[in-house]
C-alpha cells in the first residue's frame, strides 16, 4: 500500500469550498515540498478547532468557550438583539455597521421543505432569551429569500408574544439577496433603514 | 426546451459557492430540477428572480435529469405571502415536490396553482382553494375516486348517509379503526367541487387520499403551519387583525384550513 497518504490528503482537501482535485493536489504538494512546519501547525490547529469549537450557549455562534467574547462584552448594548443567519453575516455586520448590540445566530433558516424547523435553528433558546431578558428591540437580519421571510415572520410572532419591539433590515437588501455577498455600503444602509414590524 | 416556459420555483438549494439547485414547476416542462450557475453572485442577480411565488418565464438547456438554466425573466405575477399563508404556500410546493412525477406536464394543476397562490396573497379564505388544489392534484395523479358512488358496489351515495372512507375507497358503513366516517353530503359536495359543505370532513378525506402516495412521509409545512397558529393564538387580540382571522370553518384552531 504505497502512496495512499498523499492520495488521502488530496481527497480530504477537496472538502474545502472552491477546492477541486487540481488545487487540492497543489496544496498538498506545496505543504510537502515547502512548508512542512506550516502543515503541522495547520493540522494541529484544525484538530483542536474541530474538537473544541462548539456553539455559544447564549448566541449560538462558534466559540470554544461556553459563552463567546461578544456576548460577554460589557460595552455592548444588552437591550438590542440582532438575529443573524450565519457567523459570516455577523462578521459582515461588525465590519460594515456601527451596530453595538448583541447577536443571536440562527445558523440557518426555517425551511420545512429541507426539514428545518424552529428547533434546528435554535428558536427554543431565542424564546428563553425573549422571555428572560429585558430587550427593547429585536432586529431581524435574515436574507430577503422565502426562507428568510418565513424565519423573520416566525420570529416576529415570537417577539410579539413576548412584547418586544421588532424591526427588520429593509431597504438596501435586494430581493433574493444573500447578506454575505452585499457590499459594506449597502449593509450600512440596510441597518439604518430598518423598519418596524409591529 | 428552447421556448420560454411559464414556470414557478418550488424550492431552491444552494449549490457549491455561487450556484443554485432549483426545483421548478413549468407549464410545459412539468416538475423538474435545474442548476442555475452563478445565480447567487454576479450582475444578473438571478437569485432575486428564482424565488417561490414569483411567476417566471424560463428557458433551459440539456436533456438529462438535471437541466441548466439558460434564461429567466419575470412574468409579472409576484406574490408576497404572510405568516400562516406563507406556510400554506410552502405546503402547495411540498405537495408538488412529493407527488408530481418528474417531466410530466400537469396543466390543470399548473393553472390552479397560480390562482391559489394569488388567493393566499390576497387574503381570501385559504381553505376552499387549498381543497380545490388537493383535489385537482389527486385527479391528475389518478387517485381521486368517484365521490358519487360506493367504490366496490357502485351504489349511489346518499346525501343523508354516513360512509366509511379509507385508502381502498368509499365503503358502505363505518368499519375498522383506520376508517373515517364521512357524511354523504361531504362526498357529493366534493364531486361538485363545492368546498363549503362539511369542510372538515372534506379536508380529512382529501388528506387521507394524499397520504396514500405519501406513505409514512410527513409534510413539514403542515407542522410549520400548526406552529404558526400556536404562536398566533398566544398573541391574542394583537393578531386579530381582519386579514388574519379565518372564520370560514367553524372548527377548532388546528383543524382549520389544512
Ligand atoms: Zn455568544
Amino acid at each position: 500500500m504505497a502512496d495512499t497518504l498523499i492520495t488521502e490528503l488530496t481527497e480530504h482537501l477537496c472538502c474545502l469550498p472552491g477546492v477541486g482535485p487540481k488545487s487540492a493536489q497543489r496544496m498538498a504538494l506545496h505543504l510537502l515540498e515547502r512548508d512542512r512546519g506550516g502543515g503541522e501547525r495547520l493540522a494541529a490547529t484544525l484538530a483542536s478547532a474541530m474538537r473544541d469549537i462548539g456553539n455559544c450557549s447564549r448566541c449560538r455562534t462558534f466559540t470554544e468557550a461556553d459563552v463567546c467574547a461578544r456576548c460577554l462584552d460589557p460595552e455592548r448594548d444588552a437591550r438590542v438583539l440582532c438575529v443573524a443567519e450565519t457567523p459570516a453575516d455577523v462578521m459582515a455586520f461588525e465590519r460594515s455597521t456601527d451596530f453595538g448590540g448583541h447577536y443571536f445566530v440562527l445558523l440557518g433558516n426555517l425551511s420545512p421543505l429541507d426539514g428545518i424547523g424552529p428547533k434546528q435553528i435554535g428558536l427554543d433558546l431565542l424564546q428563553q432569551r425573549l422571555q428572560n431578558e429585558a430587550l427593547d428591540e429585536l432586529i431581524l437580519a435574515t436574507s430577503a429569500t422565502v426562507e428568510g421571510d418565513t424565519t423573520a415572520q416566525y420570529i416576529a410572532e415570537m417577539a410579539r408574544v413576548a412584547g418586544v419591539r421588532i424591526s427588520r433590515l429593509a431597504q438596501g437588501v435586494p430581493l433574493g439577496g444573500e447578506l454575505e455577498y452585499l457590499d459594506g455600503g449597502t449593509l450600512q444602509h440596510a441597518f439604518q433603514s430598518r423598519q418596524s414590524l409591529g | 426546451m428552447t421556448d420560454l416556459d411559464p414556470s414557478w420555483v418550488l424550492h431552491t438549494r444552494n449549490y457549491r459557492e455561487t450556484s443554485l439547485l432549483v426545483d421548478v414547476f413549468g407549464l410545459h416542462g412539468g416538475r423538474y430540477r435545474l442548476i442555475a450557475k452563478g445565480a447567487r453572485r454576479g450582475k444578473r442577480n438571478q437569485r432575486a428572480l428564482l424565488q417561490p411565488f414569483r411567476g417566471l418565464l424560463m428557458t433551459t438547456r440539456g436533456r438529462g435529469e438535471l437541466r441548466t438554466l439558460a434564461a429567466v425573466e419575470d412574468s409579472g405575477a409576484s406574490h408576497e405571502l404572510q405568516q400562516e399563508r406563507l406556510a400554506c404556500g410552502l405546503y402547495l410546493n411540498e405537495l408538488l415536490l412529493a407527488l408530481l412525477p418528474r417531466f410530466e406536464p400537469a396543466p390543470d394543476v399548473f393553472a390552479l396553482y397560480g390562482h391559489v397562490v394569488a388567493g393566499l396573497a390576497a387574503q381570501t379564505p385559504p381553505a376552499p382553494s387549498l381543497r380545490a388544489f388537493e383535489l385537482t392534484l389527486l385527479e391528475t395523479l389518478g387517485l381521486a375516486p368517484d365521490f358519487t358512488v360506493v367504490t366496490r358496489t357502485g351504489e349511489a351515495i346518499h346525501e343523508d348517509g354516513c360512509y366509511a372512507f379509507d385508502a381502498g375507497g368509499i365503503g358502505v358503513a363505518p368499519q375498522g379503526v383506520n376508517c373515517l366516517s364521512v357524511p354523504g353530503s361531504a362526498l357529493l359536495a366534493l364531486a361538485e367541487r363545492d368546498f363549503d359543505t362539511e369542510p372538515r370532513a372534506q379536508r380529512q378525506v382529501l388528506a387521507a387520499l394524499l397520504q396514500g402516495p405519501l406513505g409514512s412521509r410527513e409534510l413539514r409545512s403542515r407542522q410549520l403551519l400548526a406552529q404558526f397558529r400556536e404562536l398566533a393564538s398566544r398573541t391574542g387580540p394583537r393578531m386579530a387583525a381582519p386579514e388574519q382571522t379565518y372564520n370560514h370553518e367553524p372548527d377548532t384552531s388546528e383543524e382549520r384550513d389544512q
